[in-house]
């Protein structure tokens, strides 16, 4: 044999540990064609940029949103008696109102609990224009305990309610009946039983929610008057409660349900988390980020076909080189990895690029904030006319980060699959015969 | 009898892709022994390359034999015959030798690490050659900062670090100039005088030849003359 270098016998060759070096040629390759790469990553960057940027400041501003919009009224969850949502009847109560506060209060995740009654009365006002009077949704709330916003601004000349003998009116159903703060409403309505339910209170304030229906129809009393006067005893038509996370209601709701079946007198209640109460604001948002996801992806399908053609040109342009790496012995599969690593690097760079964008752009924006009242386009009516902050203060989504650089590295492996049968079709002798 | 390196029989090559056929190789009957340096002489189209492709297990023949080491290519799968040109055959190409992204270096201790060399292994074994070839002060450099010659000459390290029974060289000078092919040749004679490393060239360069052993020449896709050759036909 020759002596050249003292060569041992090459033996344990069943898997050549090039594994290291085809990362540094894989790095090093993807800088041959500069230009390319940096478009190819750009592209990749761009996508995650994208996604994460939109996932930290628009998936924010609904969650707030929704935080918002139930705790106007709804709450994340209502106890109810089980036919009541289908058929609000004023004898559909839960019954034992002490027993399953306590029960709701004593779970950790519970913020707030509290009673409401609902019926429908005709109110009339003692106008100097005469009497009029108007159909009207009353509920009694526990303003001790009541934590819906509704309420608890009041136009001006006016205050929230706080003691029993008080009443509030949207302003739309004041306007009508020509009430005023000060003056005397009168509630005449059918109590639990049957019989006549009747009081009066003194109008101490006037509401504006922006939600029209409210506004025309809706008025607050005391939850002590109000079962007074329908006749209720320990028992409410709804138990509203705020939690600590309203993206958390349907378990909160399922959880609940069954130790409310001991407290509860006369039969079993329903827990509805709030997509059950105000479906119409589950649907909008559903809608709007469904609508995202779909961009989401359309995006990523885009990427990955520039990245196909990015890759499919790299391995054309590559063929005598391929070719000679055949010819010396180097095995396909070790030449497609190296191309594999290529592709991880490019995605690897584009996510690096795309997250320090983004998270550079979400830092600018969270000195001055988002204005809302554009992000919230088009959610006027379910809103109303909230207490919404002026400006949201985006914060820089992790999991939208990593969910986002994951499914880039995969689109780019996949998209490295394209042209992977070439490197193993590529004739060596061919592949080097062209380059002459 | 010296050991025979390569052994061919009958080896025929037809390029049937187009209307006529070509017939690249007719029935040819050649041995390399050890320590050889074998030159295919001939006119362009002679088969010189096909020849050599064919001993290196880069192509198949239609028909006949060939066997290197000892080992009969037919029945061997591609993967089997990547896996022997990797353990006993060394390549140098006319050009596109070496791999752009790696310095002279890595490139020569690359083949060793498809070999399953060690890392410290290789890199010692990697310097020692470049040194021996007189390539040391362009050890870190990339092919694009190399001259052709010094191309040619890195290749000619990567290929004989692996310590190959058999170098094959296709039109290793076509690039290169009168002083920079006799530096080239010079170290090939080296390495066959002194190290025994059976070559075979394929080229029309006379200095080439001139270089060699044993010239054989082509012509149509047959032998025409060989200087060495020593088997009589088989059945005379
Ligand atoms: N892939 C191919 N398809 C068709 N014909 C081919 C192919 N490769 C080679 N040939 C033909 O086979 C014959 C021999 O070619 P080969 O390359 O072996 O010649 P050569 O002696 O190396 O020539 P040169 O000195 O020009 O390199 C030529 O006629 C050539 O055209
Ligand atoms: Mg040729």
């Amino acid at each position: 044999m020759s002596e050249l270098t003292a060569a041992p016998p090459v033996s344990n060759r069943a898997r050549p540990a090039v594994g290291g070096t085809l990362v540094t040629m894989a790095w090093r390759n993807l800088w041959r064609v500069r230009r390319r790469t940096w478009l190819t990553a750009s592209g990749v960057g761009f996508a995650v940029f994208f996604i994460v940027l939109h996932r930290s400041v628009a998936a924010g501003a609904f969650d707030m949103m929704i935080e918002l919009a139930t705790e106007q009224l709804s709450g994340h969850a209502q106890v109810q008696h089980a036919e009541y949502l289908e058929d609000p009847r004023i004898r559909y109560t839960v019954g034992g109102l002490a027993a399953v506060t306590e029960t709701l209060t004593r779970h950790p995740a519970v913020v707030a609990v509290a009673p409401r009654g609902m019926g429908f009365a005709l109110v009339s006002a003692d106008a100097e224009a005469g009497e009029t009077s108007f159909g009207a949704q009353v509920m009694g709330i526990d303003p001790a305990v009541e934590f819906a916003t509704l309420g608890k601004e009041v136009l001006p000349g006016g205050r929230p309610l706080e003691r029993t003998g008080e009443g509030l009116l949207g302003s739309v159903l004041a306007r009508n009946l020509g009430a005023e703060v000060g003056g005397d409403i009168v509630v005449l309505g059918t109590e639990k039983e049957g019989g006549v339910a009747a009081t009066a209170v003194t109008l101490v304030g006037l509401f504006n929610s922006g939600n029209p229906e409210l506004d025309r129809s809706l008025m607050m009393v005391h939850f002590d008057d109000f079962s007074e006067a329908f006749g209720l005893h320990d028992e409410a038509h709804t138990i509203a409660v705020l939690t600590r996370d309203a993206g958390a209601a349907r378990d909160f709701a399922a959880e609940v349900a069954p130790s409310l079946e001991n407290a509860a007198t006369a039969g079993t209640p329903r827990v509805h988390p709030w997509q059950e109460v105000q479906p119409e604001l589950e649907q909008f948002v559903v809608m709007k980020l469904g609508g995202a996801y779909v961009i989401y992806v359309i995006l990523v399908v885009i990427l990955a076909f520039m990245v196909v053609n990015t890759f499919v040109m790299t391995v054309y342009e590559r063929t005598a080189e391929f070719g000679m790496l055949k010819a010396i012995g180097m095995p396909p599969g070790a030449i497609f990895r190296m191309v594999q690593f290529e592709g991880l690097w490019m995605s690897v760079l584009g996510a690096a690029l795309g997250l320090a964008v983004a998270a550079a752009v979400v830092a600018a924006l969270s000195v001055q904030g988002i204005p809302l009242a554009a992000m919230l386009e088009g959610m006027e009516d379910m809103l109303g006319r909230l207490s919404l902050p002026d400006a949201l203060v985006p914060v820089f989504d992790p999991v939208a980060a990593l969910v986002a650089t994951a499914t880039m590295v995969v689109a780019v492996q996949l998209a490295v699959l394209v042209p992977a049968p070439r490197i193993w079709r590529l004739n060596a002798v061919e592949a080097l015969r062209d380059e002459e | 009898m010296s050991e025979e390196v390569v052994q061919c029989q009958g080896v025929t090559r037809v390029y049937a892709d187009d209307a006529v056929p070509v017939h690249a190789l007719r029935g040819v009957d050649f041995a390399v022994h050890k320590g050889d340096w074998v030159s295919l002489a001939g006119p362009s189209g002679s088969g010189k390359s096909t020849l050599l492709h064919i001993i290196g297990g880069l192509d198949r023949p239609n028909d006949g034999s060939v066997s290197v080491d000892g080992e009969d290519l037919g029945p061997l799968s591609e993967a089997q015959l990547s896996d022997l040109r990797l353990r006993k055959i060394g390549f140098v190409f006319q050009a596109y030798n070496l791999i752009p992204v790696l310095t002279a270096v890595e490139n020569v201790e690359f083949i060793m690490q498809l070999q399953g060399v060690g890392a410290s292994e290789r890199r010692d074994r990697a310097l020692e050659i470049l040194d021996r070839l007189g390539l040391d002060d362009i050890g870190d450099r990339r092919p694009g900062e190399l001259s052709g010659g010094q191309q040619q000459r890195v290749a000619v390290a990567r290929a004989v670090v692996t310590d190959p029974v058999l170098l094959l060289a296709d039109e290793p000078s076509a690039n290169l100039d009168t002083a920079t092919t006799k530096e080239l040749l010079e170290l090939l004679r080296n390495i066959n005088e002194n190290h025994g490393v059976t070559i075979v060239t394929a080229t029309h360069d006379p200095m080439v030849m001139g270089y060699a052993k044993r010239p054989v020449n082509l012509r149509d896709g047959a032998i025409e003359s060989d200087a060495g050759a020593t088997a009589p036909s088989p059945d005379a």
